[in-house]
């Protein structure tokens, strides 16, 4: 097995980890609107509502990415995965078609009551916080969630912050009580990124198998929180769902690079599971197309949310 | 539990969500052309109220997209974690085109997201051109995950070795026989269906409500029961080329869809019937029909299941299927005809009860006939998940959640299409929110 062939393998990685960044940053701002029909904040649900219903629940588009790219690209690791992922993503598949149904009715059909927005809500934050459990899985090789309840909690509890956090952020209103989840959303993910994610990954001892050094792989966080940091107290100091996405992406990487070069540790090799040369390079260059193409029409979409927000 | 009845819960969950996604994905597929038309007759017309109904259709667009999303990714969870064998070996062979499916839609929603956004700030060519990305990307969505479909009922371009797929040409695999027979069919099928359920729509609210009895929705309908008339003729050329396809390339598939037991020189066409301990009864014989519809030749020999190992039989319950897909297309060709001949000689067809009752029946009956021809698709091939070389029984995982989950996800399924129809009619009655 040569250097290269594990560094291609790694690089092919790096597609479904673009994709999960994408996810965990719009899904984050998705997951934590349904608080603002609970804040009883009508100005932000009416803007959630407005502005994001023509890409609502297309930002499950990533998480198909997710998936398709491990399937496609990993696609002999499958059987593994299927075995230790099964029962998670079954449960979140479940909780995504309990959502969909509860969107549907509380921001489409003027559902109103209390009950569907709480359990919209609960449903909701619940989503992240089982995916990220992946990461539990995936970074163990143990499909047993109950022995690693202190990585569950942890990684559970991040994901959910970084969804209010993201959502308070680009739904932010001076002046409203988004700001202040805005800002307690905001601190409470950097806190818990900086202090409970070492101590999350470094729960399991077969974790960093290889004799790494549990730091060693917190450089993104870190480094991205730093700059989450330095955002907010920039002239963009408003702009919380820059600097929230901004560490969102930090923890992604972080468990990314806790991972390598293993699809699953502590055995499964990523070079022993990539798929064959055309289809990497069929794949890269069609993400690579797709890239060009949608980043603009992103951009330019939020341009249009934005300059709707302003009037 | 067994093997059998794992597969058996893996096969109705698999089938649940596939038909399910089917509701939504026709729209998906079919809407982008309706609206881009409504909006191109605003263009040319200039007559706002055209803009206006393109809008409205958006909006139930929009509905359909978000739940379809949905039921899209409950089935690329489910490919992923409940088939592990079957993607073990598609992945490799097929899953760039999996991989770029994801991609098309990924550009289709992030354009629809546009669309929806520029309806007050452009006007035009300018907004319409933003649907031709939609309808584009939903069509390339739809032909690359029909190649997958294709590849497992025609596959090629690898071989197997030790359990692996080996010597992959993956544009090979892509391109096999089956592809161009089921992705034209299956298209012209997504905007047939797209645009009788339109016209049924229009059709009721005439029949049931006075004031929509206007020269507009007249006009509206006419214009969906052209795109049926194009479709219709284009799933008869489609159908016959399928038909063709499946004599020369799947003859279990064919044979158990017409209930063809013994090879025959000169085959008729059965017609319904009813089975019994595996033998029909009351069926109608066509002499020499079969032989002519698959080979283009009256005596040519087609096989029947005498020819096929009966470990390898599809179930025979698919001619119940296949007739049905076959008796209402037929019924909505004669529809259509029907109508344009009112047409032709009233200038309208809207005096007709008969004929709206017909039409609005006809958008149900399509989907219903959609979904019967990918039941004999897949069906069909069973007990391959990919034809000849992957039985489903060793497809499947061995996690006893399947079972849980294919209790479960049917429940979610009626919430979700129940909670959907609501809203849909909310839209009707005016009460809708969409922005």
């Amino acid at each position: 097995m040569t250097a290269d062939y594990q560094t291609a393998a790694v690089a092919m990685a790096g597609i479904p980890l673009a994709f999960a960044i994408l996810y965990s940053i719009f899904g984050g701002i998705e997951f934590g609107l349904p608080l603002a029909a609970l804040t009883h904040d009508k100005a932000g649900a009416a803007r959630g509502r407005r502005y994001f219903s023509p890409i609502w629940e297309s930002t499950n588009v990533f998480l198909v990415g997710v998936v398709a790219a491990v399937m496609t690209i990993f696609g002999a690791g499958l059987p593994i995965l299927s075995s230790l992922l099964q029962p998670l993503w079954l449960l979140a598949a479940g909780a995504l078609a309990v959502r969909g149904a509860l969107i549907v009715g509380v921001f489409y059909g003027g559902w109103t009551n209390w009950t569907a927005r709480v359990l919209l809500a609960v449903v909701s934050l619940a989503i992240p916080a089982v995916l990220i459990q992946n990461s539990t899985i995936m970074l163990t090789g143990d499909g047993d969630l109950l022995n690693h309840l202190g990585m569950v909690v942890a990684l559970g509890t991040l994901a959910i912050s970084l969804a209010v956090a993201l959502w308070a952020g680009y739904f932010y209103t001076p002046g409203k009580t988004t700001r202040d989840l805005a800002r307690l959303g905001f601190w409470l993910a950097i806190m818990l990124s900086w202090f409970t994610l070492p101590l999350a990954i470094a729960l399991d001892g077969s974790v960093l198998s290889d004799g790494r050094n549990v730091l060693s792989v917190m450089w993104p966080v870190y480094g991205l929180s730093l700059l989450a940091v330095l955002t907010l107290a920039s002239e963009w100091r408003r702009r919380y769902w820059v600097a929230s996405a901004v560490l969102t992406a930090g923890v992604a990487i972080t468990l990314f690079v806790a991972q390598m070069p293993y699809l699953v540790r502590p055995t499964v090799l990523l070079t022993d599971m990539v798929t064959n040369g055309f289809s990497q390079i069929w794949i890269a260059t069609a993400f690579g197309l797709a890239v060009v193409v949608v980043v603009p029409v992103l951009f330019v979409l939020h341009r249009l949310v934005a300059t709707d927000s302003r009037h | 539990m067994d093997t059998l009845t794992q597969t058996a819960f893996g096969r109705a969950l698999i089938g649940d969500s596939l038909m399910f996604h089917l509701l939504f994905i026709t729209f998906g597929v079919g809407m982008p052309l309706l609206i881009g038309l409504l909006e191109y007759m605003a263009i040319k017309t200039g007559d706002a109220k055209w803009r206006h109904t393109a809008r409205s259709w958006s909006k139930v667009f929009i509905l359909l997209f978000i739940t379809g999303a949905i039921s899209g990714t409950m089935i690329a969870v489910q490919l992923g974690v409940v088939w592990p064998q079957f993607m073990a070996i598609a992945g490799p062979v097929m899953g760039f085109a999996f991989f770029s499916e994801g991609l098309a839609f990924y550009v289709e929603a992030a354009f629809l997201g546009l669309y929806m956004l520029t309806w007050d700030r452009l006007k035009g060519w300018a907004h319409l051109g933003l649907l031709i990305p939609v309808g584009v990307a939903a069509a390339a969505s739809a032909f690359l995950i029909t190649s997958v479909n294709a590849w497992m009922n025609a596959p090629q371009g690898f071989r197997m070795e030790n359990g692996l797929p080996v010597d992959i040409e993956p544009l090979v695999a892509m391109f096999n026989p089956a592809l161009f027979t089921t992705f034209t069919h299956s298209m012209v099928g997504y905007y047939l269906t797209a645009a009788a359920a339109a016209a049924g729509y229009y059709a009721w609210c005439w029949l049931r409500r006075p004031a929509a009895r206007t020269k507009h929705h007249s006009q509206v309908m006419g214009l969906m029961l052209g795109v049926m008339l194009v479709m219709g003729v284009l799933m008869g050329v489609t159908g016959d080329a399928s038909a063709k396809y499946i004599a020369k390339y799947e003859p279990a598939k064919l044979a158990a869809a017409e209930a063809l037991f013994t090879t025959t020189a000169g085959a008729p066409l059965t017609i319904g019937g009813w089975l019994v301990d595996g033998v029909w009864h009351g069926t109608i014989a066509i002499p020499n029909l079969l032989s002519w519809l698959a080979t283009g030749n009256m005596n040519a020999t087609i096989q029947g299941l005498d020819q096929i190992p009966r470990s390898d039989w599809p179930p025979l319950q698919i001619h119940y299927f296949f007739d049905g897909m076959v008796a209402i297309g037929m019924a909505l060709v004669g529809l259509i005809v029907l109508y344009w001949l009112l047409y032709w000689k009233r200038r309208t067809a809207t005096t007709s009860r008969p004929v709206l009752w017909a039409l609005v029946a006809a958008g149900p009956l399509a989907m219903i006939a959609m979904q019967l021809g990918w039941l004999v698709t897949e069906i069909g091939r069973q007990p391959y998940t990919i034809a000849g070389i992957l039985r489903t029984q060793d497809a499947i995982t061995a996690s006893p959640s399947v079972v849980r989950a294919a209790v479960v996800f049917p429940v979610l399924y009626i919430v979700m299409l129940v909670v959907t129809l609501w809203v849909l009619v909310r839209m009707h009655q005016g009460k809708e929110r969409v922005s």
